[in-house]
């Protein structure tokens, strides 16, 4: 994995290809390299779809291995959405085949000279670019129908739906899974928009032929996995509560903390959240022939996703997230799950960022384009966008975008980007994040906590408001040393509470490279990562202003708790104090 | 109290208690002593010292984390949802004791000084994930008092699959057939009713 591949598609001739040594950026990888690059080589100021964007897609350190939960991917460039640095990832397939393809990433530059659009091939022979026009506006489960008659079934695809096509701020790039379903979704940001804007509407990978990346020592690669799994199949969240029912089991956790956003942010708590939790979800999947229990890419031991079908026992979706069953349901006052299954759907096949959009529907609710719990209604907007309809050109440019088309002030976003599905008054520290990381209002950016990375440079007391901040710092930079890995981030909490399975992911870096890491450099690895994006967006014209979650969250409270954000200004402005 | 609550027994095979156990999500109420501790009450509805300390790690007690189970004390009506550990960063957050509790310090609970009475009362309690999984059918085959408006509810959701699982349904000890369904068979005359489930 010591080869970037660069692809030109500013060239008059047509796209051109060049790979070059990864050089400067060894060393990094997934967010490390994606981030990297960007605030290297992209002018800050640039406009997110001209010709000086670039996208970096990055497998992980560890992606291609043999090793357990490497298979995120990283998406990186300058957001159409935030306008800031952006990295989201997704799992799938495509990090495990483009690692053992050899490539550390590919870099998409320019934009073509005329609307036509191309695909990607690599395989072990190397690098075709072709012109196909014939896969414009296809959505993506059609369009990866259309490769695998093309390419066989062994492929990897990475791809963009007609929103990418669009240019919509609210568009995902989609991965496969394992059954080659574009289910995974680098959604945050509109990063699909940027794919779009560079005319790549798939790049197909095919790893027959080629093996596991191969350890510097083996011998200590493979006794550090079996422990790093055991870590993870022993701990009662990564063993036992994902695998069951998947990340939406804290729909009903998160509801009865009074802190599930309801009706577009207007209340805490969800009268139908019993329909929607992620036991009901589990049991319907199960009675229908589906899955509760499934893993998105080769290598997943915690299997947290699953598969939904619908009443007569055909595939609808893949098991809708939290996140999405959230947006969906408790935000647009939907209570039904095979509507919010439904919507998943529509999300994926249109390259959609579901968060996004759901929070888009909710406040496309509060406009009144449709009465909150009107499944059909939110549907038939979803399809707008699809269509890309005057109408579906404002939704599908997001939340902020929509308030704005139908003047509304509430609009629950941070850097123009919709907050996910915890509501910041009722749950303060969450808000210290959605506020201050340079990806917008983000839940994962914060994310990873191991108790050696907390306690690394003193004991922090959290009674102290200042606790927060620090808290909020260092799970931050934890997070972003984990997205360098190509790790999942649900191996966060076996790590957090089995110190032995942290030192074995870090014995697992060590031993496949040949390092001797520890716990200091993880942490300065994440800071490293941290501090080039904000350098990014202070380039890029952010300011404190910026890191601040909207007005009304501190003057509007909502039951049951009647809370606000209380986090002061001056306090959020702490959070990054190693800048300053 | 009023003593006088319709008494729902339902007898069937085991797969019944899958689809009973998502009824418990809603919330089923328990007699208790007044004022006691948390973990008291959680050993004196049946629940072990080694099951409390190993399985629940999240709990709510009106909609606010709980930290110290030993310190807080029930009053009659209160709401208690009781979970194992969530993923997440959020999940974390709201781990009983957890390092990340003070993300969340505006709405935990604070230890209090009720005092205990002499007396019992309802407790609304509320089961979510490997905790339903594991107590469901305890609680269930104990009995639990359930609103009568979320069993019609409930009931009427319910298709031939879940009837075919069932061998008897009595209300009051009065055999209903609910298989035709027939609905108006269950005509709750209580607010509450008195619900068990066991293997027949």
């Amino acid at each position: 994995m010591d080869t970037i591949l660069r692809i030109d598609m500013s060239a008059e001739s047509g796209p051109s290809i060049k790979k070059e040594a990864i050089g400067d950026y060894a060393g990094l990888a997934g967010r490390g390299l994606t981030s990297a690059v960007i605030s290297k080589e992209v002018d800050p100021l640039c406009h997110p779809l001209g010709a000086e964007n670039k996208l970096v897609i990055a497998p992980g350190m560890l992606s291609g291995t043999t090793a357990a939960m490497s298979g995120r991917i990283s998406v990186g460039c300058k957001s159409p959405l935030t306008g800031g640095i952006k990295e989201a990832n997704a799992g799938g397939q495509p990090s495990q085949v483009l690692a053992r393809l050899g490539y550390a990433a590919i870099i998409l530059e320019g934009r073509p000279l005329r609307d036509d659009l191309y695909k990607i091939i690599i395989n072990k022979n190397g690098v075709k670019i072709e012109k196909d026009n014939s896969l414009k506006l296809l959505p993506n489960y059609d369009l990866v129908e259309k490769l695998k008659t093309q390419y066989g079934d062994k492929i990897a695809v990475i791809s963009i739906g007609p929103a990418g096509e669009m240019k919509m701020c609210a568009s995902s790039i989609a991965c496969t899974d394992m059954e080659l379903r574009p289910t995974r979704h680098a959604a945050r940001g509109g990063v699909g928009a940027v794919m779009g804007s560079k005319g790549v509407k798939a790049i197909v990978l095919d790893d027959t032929g080629m093996s596991f990346r191969q350890p510097k020592d083996p011998e200590k690669f493979l006794a550090a996995n079996k422990k790093y799994v055991e870590g993870l199949q022993k701990h009662s969240v990564t063993g036992e509560a994902l695998p069951a029912y998947g990340t939406n089991v804290l729909a009903n956790i998160i509801n009865e903390a009074g802190g599930y956003p309801t009706n577009n942010f207007s209340r805490g708590q969800f009268e139908g959240v019993s329909k929607i939790s992620g036991e009901t979800q589990a049991e319907l999947e199960v009675k229908r022939g589906g899955l509760a229990t499934h893993g998105c890419h080769q290598g997943c031991t915690i299997k947290c996703s699953g598969i939904f079908n619908d009443e007569n026992g055909n595939y609808l979706t893949k098991q809708p997230e939290y996140e999405t069953v959230w947006a969906h349901g408790a935000n647009c006052g939907i209570d039904d799950l095979d509507i919010i299954a439904r919507l998943d759907y529509l999300d994926d096949n249109y390259g959609l960022d579901t968060i996004e959009m759901g929070a888009t529907i909710g406040v496309a609710m509060e406009a009144g384009l449709a009465p909150f719990g009107d499944g059909k209604g939110a549907i038939r907007l979803l399809e707008e966008v699809g269509k890309g309809s005057p109408l579906g050109r404002i939704l599908g440019n997001g939340a902020a975008i929509t308030a704005r088309a139908f003047g509304l002030e509430h609009a629950p976003v941070v850097k123009g980007q919709a907050m996910p599905a915890y509501d910041p008054r009722a749950i303060n520290g969450i808000g210290v994040t959605y506020a201050t990381t340079p990806m917008g209002a983000d839940h994962t950016a914060g994310y990873a906590v191991a108790t050696n990375i907390l306690q690394v440079g003193g004991f922090v007391d959290p009674l102290k408001s200042e606790g927060q901040m620090e808290l909020s710092r260092n799970l931050q930079i934890a997070t972003a040393a984990v997205d360098a890995t190509g790790m999942c981030l649900f191996i966060a909490f076996a790590i957090m509470d089995q110190p032995e399975t942290f030192q074995a992911l870090i014995d697992l870096i060590n031993s496949f490279y040949g390092m001797s890491l520890t716990a200091d450099d993880v942490t300065e690895l994440g800071k490293t990562i941290l501090t080039m994006e904000l350098d990014f967006n202070k380039r890029a014209g952010f300011t404190k202003e910026h890191d601040r979650l909207p007005s009304y969250f501190y003057k509007e409270s909502i039951p049951p708790h009647n809370a606000t954000f209380l986090v002061k200004e001056e306090e959020l402005d702490q959070v990054f104090n190693w800048l300053t | 109290m009023n003593d006088s609550y319709d008494a729902l027994a339902i007898r069937g095979d085991a797969k019944l208690f899958p689809e009973m156990n998502m009824i418990l999500q809603n919330g089923f109420y328990l007699i208790a002593p007044i004022g006691k501790s948390l973990r008291d009450i959680l050993l004196y509805w049946g629940l072990s010292h080694e099951y409390i300390e190993s399985q629940i790690k999240t709990i709510f007690r009106n909609s606010h984390p709980v930290d110290d189970i030993d310190k807080t004390h029930l009053s009659e009506g209160d709401v208690i949802g009781l979970s194992g550990p969530m993923p997440g960063l959020v999940g974390a957050i709201f781990r009983s004791g957890s390092y990340l509790s003070p993300f969340r310090s505006t709405i935990s609970s604070l230890p209090d000084d009720i005092a205990e009475v002499d007396t019992e009362g309802f407790i609304q309690l509320k089961v979510f994930n490997v905790v339903l999984k594991e107590t469901g059918k305890f609680f269930l085959e104990r009995g639990i008092y359930m609103k009568s408006s979320l069993l019609k509810e409930f009931f009427e959701q319910k298709n031939s699959s879940f009837y075919d699982h069932c061998k008897a349904i009595l209300l009051n000890n009065k055999s209903v057939d609910l298989r035709s369904g027939n609905l108006r068979e269950l005509n709750f005359s209580s607010d509450l009713v008195f619900l068990t489930v066991n293997k027949a």
